[in-house]
């Protein structure tokens, strides 16, 4: 090796050495790149392929029952079958030509065909849930009856990626009873919404109307997350978390007692108006009966559309609950509340006690030409309150109103609870509170309102004949049945007004949490004057000219009010018919209030229901053990 | 060498041992995330190709040693005969009948049972080719036509490669065109020159001999979420799969973007290989790779000065040029400082064109250290 060959040789050599040393510099800047992607997160990449390949399902928790006040399931869950495709497994079984969507509506077919079943779904939906939710099995069939389900087994057997799949659906045995107040489920969304992290959820049910719809929150338990991994293609791949921690939701025990209830709808018959039933001692309300009904085991039925189809054409409005959805004149149940306030106020510019007299001749003059009729055209001649409650004297009550004043009796009705919502079914879990069943209010205006009367010809200052009209319980003043039920139960526990105690217990139902009774006022009257009214009621039954007297029941002594209440043209000569009670007459158990929209009058309509709901209630009709106070074990 | 045995146990003995083993390493790492790439795949093909790579592996190693074994400048005497071969291959991917076109481009000449890729074997063809050009007596670079005659050896299989068209591969012959003539004693003056020059020929190039496709995936490596699902979608998922990877990766058949389809099936065992592996093994199985590599790259500079002759060393520098940019240009582009390019991970990529024309690349490498300038066998 000659000189000029070694200096050649140490360029090469030297340039070899810094190639690699370039090579290996670019080598360590690329490894550090990789530590920055890869240990540092840098670019935010690393998160990314758990936020693209993993899905959230909400699997519903199961909803909590609802049970009446000795324990009866007014709404229930029970266990349903349905079948059920898994999609990644059809895709990875089916053959290469086959769509997806071919290869399902082929395996719903064969099983319509081999079961016995009419198919369910079709095209369009399978298309649909490929096209939003594959990674979540597709329902074929739901609700299958039990010999679809052994035909299923024994004859289809398994394919691949089908299956049985349970799932639990709501029950009313009930049926109609007491629908308004329990309510029904339809199938939809997620509840609250702050579970909106989820990438899809199964089909929940979800409280529709009534309890089931205000407590919704309550009953519905809380969503599980079940974590699935998807592929490219967003077909399930695997379970990463399977759902746990099962949140079932909490029950209601209701105060309603069924038997009563039902009892009382039956009184009700098919004439539209409501019965309610409380106690007078804590506000429980043991029935709540209104007519027209919908049927809730329908509403959750699988033709339910065509059946609220079929109820939207009858015309008077089975959605609405009577009961407290809807207020209506009180008429001369209201003429307690008007007594009440003149014998508070006695002093303040008038005197009146239970003996002061007022002469009626059958009408009432205001100036020559105005006159308004009393219900005995002949005239009731000299009375004292407590016969002017037996005969149910207007023109009495006219003149009293008319010397007290109108917002002397506006003042007490405001304190039995007129005009005002009474909150029933709102409940307060935890410190939240949760609305109430949807109410009507009720109306006793202040005078003033006449100046903005809705109606522009109505518009006028207040007048007498309104203060007439109001202290017999006409118009304005409405109320709903329940508020007349809960002033009955307030004059028969001697002035105190509860809140209408609809739940009892929330929880689990072998551990209830009570639900204490809640007075909503202790009416400001003395006791006597209270007692003076529950005279005037008891002779209203008992009294040789009692409104209500062929209400009678051999060996029951109870207290009542009737009232008719005039509405709509006076041609067309039809009333709402009402009457309240507290019965027994000493240590009432039951403040009972009837309404019934139209009728003749509460003599015809209102009197002979009373009649026969307390004879129900204390003789046989009714099974012994259900008499309030005995609670039993289902 | 006067006994046969005798020759071949002198020969072992002065083998370099450790660049068969991290040869060897590199190869059974690639054959288990092969089969990871395939393992949740449908498609049959993608669940045979651990068996295929199986075999060309031992094909592999089979010409790795008889290469080591044949004295390189013996191979280098036949040089242009081969270099000839190899353009005749590229030739014959054009074909019809012979030339199998795979996503509009004609790399593949159909061999019965496999593809050739006959741009993988032209790679080490070229390099010996120039190798042996440069090293002629009286070849100096310091002579325009010696200049001129290096760039006909290149331009031919460039342009070539350019049209089938593969972009990727082409690049790869520049490098190691400049790297052999580097170390040929290139005078820094015409390198001045060509470093000032080749911004200029890239923007002519661009506008004259990339296709559209080539100019949208370069395009798309500038800013990929322009186009997220389309062809920005390999190298938004490439990037998630080693990022996702972390410090200590997923673990092995774990990897979410690998198994779940989202790096494509039909290139995370070939181009996208080393995804899966940062995926699954995180940044410490990244860094064993960019490791071994760099170690081989080592003991291949280290066969380059200890070389014989030039010829020997400029080979040596030829494929560790060729080494060099395959595993940068391919981690670069999974990681997302390439463009996406079909350059395979030598030893790791799933292929058979690759595995054999690396594999001789190497065996000259060896051959090239077995008969050192103070190895016993010189």
């Amino acid at each position: 090796m000659n000189r000029k060959n070694k200096i050649e040789f140490d360029v090469e050599i030297r340039r070899s050495r810094i190639l690699f040393i370039i090579m290996a510099v670019v080598f360590a800047l690329l490894l550090s790149w990789l530590w920055m992607l890869q240990v540092k997160g840098y670019g935010g990449f690393a998160n990314a392929s758990e936020r693209h390949s993993v899905r959230k399902v909400r699997i519903a928790g199961l909803r909590g029952s609802i049970y009446d006040r000795h324990g009866y399931v007014v709404a229930g869950n029970r266990a349903s079958h349905g079948i059920a495709v898994y999609l990644h497994e059809i895709r990875r079984n089916k053959t290469r030509k086959q769509s997806l969507t071919d290869a399902v509506d082929k395996i719903i077919d064969t099983i319509s065909r081999e079961c016995l079943m009419e198919r369910q779904i079709g095209i369009p939906e399978i298309k649909k849930h490929i096209l939003e939710k594959k990674a979540l099995p597709l329902v074929i069939w739901e609700d299958i009856t039990n010999e679809a389900l052994a035909r299923y087994t024994e004859r289809i057997g398994h394919i691949p990626g089908v299956d049985v799949y349970n799932q639990s659906v709501r029950i009313y045995p009930h049926g109609d009873s007491a629908c308004h107040i329990v309510g029904h489920v339809g199938y939809g969304g997620m509840g609250s919404t702050n579970e909106t992290s989820y990438s899809y959820y199964m089909q929940d049910m979800e409280g529709k109307s009534g309890l089931e719809s205000t407590l919704d929150p309550v009953l519905r338990g809380a969503g599980r997350p079940e974590v699935l991994q998807i592929n490219v293609h967003g077909y399930a791949q695997s379970t990463l978390k399977k759902a746990e921690n099962i949140t079932p939701g909490l029950d209601l025990g209701l105060s309603l007692n069924m038997h009563m209830q039902r009892f009382s709808e039956r009184i009700i018959g098919d004439d539209p108006g409501a019965i309610c039933i409380i106690d007078p001692w804590n506000g429980d309300t043991l029935a709540l009966a209104s007519y027209p009904r919908y049927d809730l085991q329908s509403m959750v039925g699988a033709d339910f559309q065509s059946y609220i189809a079929s109820l939207n054409t009858v015309t008077n409005r089975p959605w609405i609950n009577r009961c407290f959805r809807e207020h209506y004149a009180p008429g001369s149940t209201f003429k307690p509340v008007v007594c009440l306030g003149a014998l508070k106020e006695s002093g303040n510019g008038f005197n009146i006690n239970r003996g002061s007299t007022f002469y009626c001749q059958g009408h009432h003059k205001i100036g020559d030409t105005f006159k308004m009729h009393c219900g005995l055209r002949s005239g009731h001649g000299t009375i004292h309150m407590v016969q002017a409650i037996e005969r149910s004297c207007n023109v009495y009550f006219y003149q009293m109103g008319l010397m007290t004043g109108y917002d002397v009796f506006r003042d007490m009705g405001l304190e039995f609870g007129f005009g005002k919502k009474t909150g029933i079914g709102s409940l307060t879990i935890d410190g939240t509170q949760m609305r109430g069943l949807p109410e009507a209010r009720g109306f006793l205006p202040e005078k003033a309102w006449k100046l903005n009367h809705p109606v522009p010809r109505f518009r006028d200052r207040w007048r007498p004949p309104d203060t007439m009209n109001a202290s017999i319980g006409q118009a304005p003043v409405l109320a709903t049945p329940l508020q007349v039920a809960m002033m009955a139960g307030a004059i028969a526990n001697g002035g105190t007004l509860y809140r209408p105690r609809l739940i009892r217990w929330v929880g689990n139902k072998d551990n209830p949490m009570e639900v204490p009774p809640e007075v909503v006022n202790e009416v400001n009257v003395d006791l006597e004057h209270i007692k003076t009214m529950q005279l005037g009621m008891h002779e209203v039954i008992h009294g040789r000219y009692g409104t209500a007297r062929k209400g009678k029941i051999d060996g029951i002594e109870y207290g009542a009010k009737t009232g008719t209440a005039e509405f709509g043209p006076k041609a067309d000569k039809t009333y709402r018919a009402w009457m309240m009670a507290f019965v027994p007459y000493e240590n009432p158990k039951y403040a009972i209030s009837i309404l019934i929209e139209k009728s003749e009058g509460s003599a015809t309509a209102a009197v002979p229901r009373m009649q026969a709901l307390i004879k129900g209630l204390f003789r046989d009709v009714l099974p012994k053990e259900y008499e309030d106070g005995e609670e039993l074990q289902p | 060498m006067s006994d046969r045995s005798e020759g071949l146990r002198s020969v072992l003995s002065e083998m370099d041992v450790s660049m068969v083993l991290i040869i060897f390493g590199l190869s059974i790492l690639g054959l288990f995330f092969i089969f990871s790439a395939g393992y949740e795949s449908d498609d049959v093909y993608n669940r045979a190709m651990f068996i295929k790579q199986v075999i060309w592996l031992v094909v592999g190693f089979g010409v790795y040693f008889l290469v080591s074994l044949i004295d390189y400048g013996r191979l280098a005497e036949i040089a242009y005969p081969i270099y000839a071969l190899a353009i005749i291959l590229l030739l014959l991917v054009w074909v019809p009948g012979l030339g199998k076109e795979i996503n509009n481009a004609k790399r593949w000449i159909n061999m019965v049972v496999f593809n050739l890729q006959p741009s993988e074997l032209m790679k080490p063809a070229f390099l010996l080719t120039l190798s042996w050009y440069l090293s002629r007596p009286g070849i100096k670079l310091s002579n325009w036509s010696t200049v001129f005659i290096s760039i006909g050896i290149l331009m031919v299989p460039f342009s070539l490669i350019l049209m089938q068209p593969d972009l990727g591969t082409g690049i790869t012959l520049l490098p190691i065109f400049a790297a052999i003539l580097f170390v040929s004693r290139l005078r820094w003056k015409i390198i001045g020159v060509v470093l000032i020059l080749a911004p200029l020929v890239a923007i002519a190039a661009w506008y004259l001999l990339l296709a559209e496709y080539q100019q949208d995936r370069i395009l798309v490596f500038i800013n990929p979420e322009s186009d997220p699902t389309g062809k920005g979608w390999n190298a938004i998922q490439s990037r998630i799969a080693v990022a996702s990877g972390g410090f200590d990766g997923k673990g092995y058949l774990k990897g979410t973007q690998n198994l779940l389809g989202f790096l494509p099936r039909t290139v995370a065992p070939t181009d996208f290989i080393f995804c899966v592996i940062a995926e699954e093994m995180g940044f410490k199985g990244s860094a064993v790779v960019v490791g071994l590599y760099t170690f081989l790259l080592f003991g291949i500079m280290r066969a380059a000065v200890h070389a014989r002759d030039q010829l020997g060393r400029l080979i040596a520098i030829g494929v560790m040029t060729m080494l060099f940019m395959h595993v940068y240009v391919n981690i670069g582009m999974t990681v997302g400082l390439m463009p996406i390019t079909g350059l395979p991970l030598p030893f790791l990529s799933y292929g058979g064109s690759v595995m054999i024309g690396t594999m001789v690349a190497l065996g000259l490498v060896q051959s090239i250290y077995i008969r050192r300038a103070d190895g016993r066998s010189d």
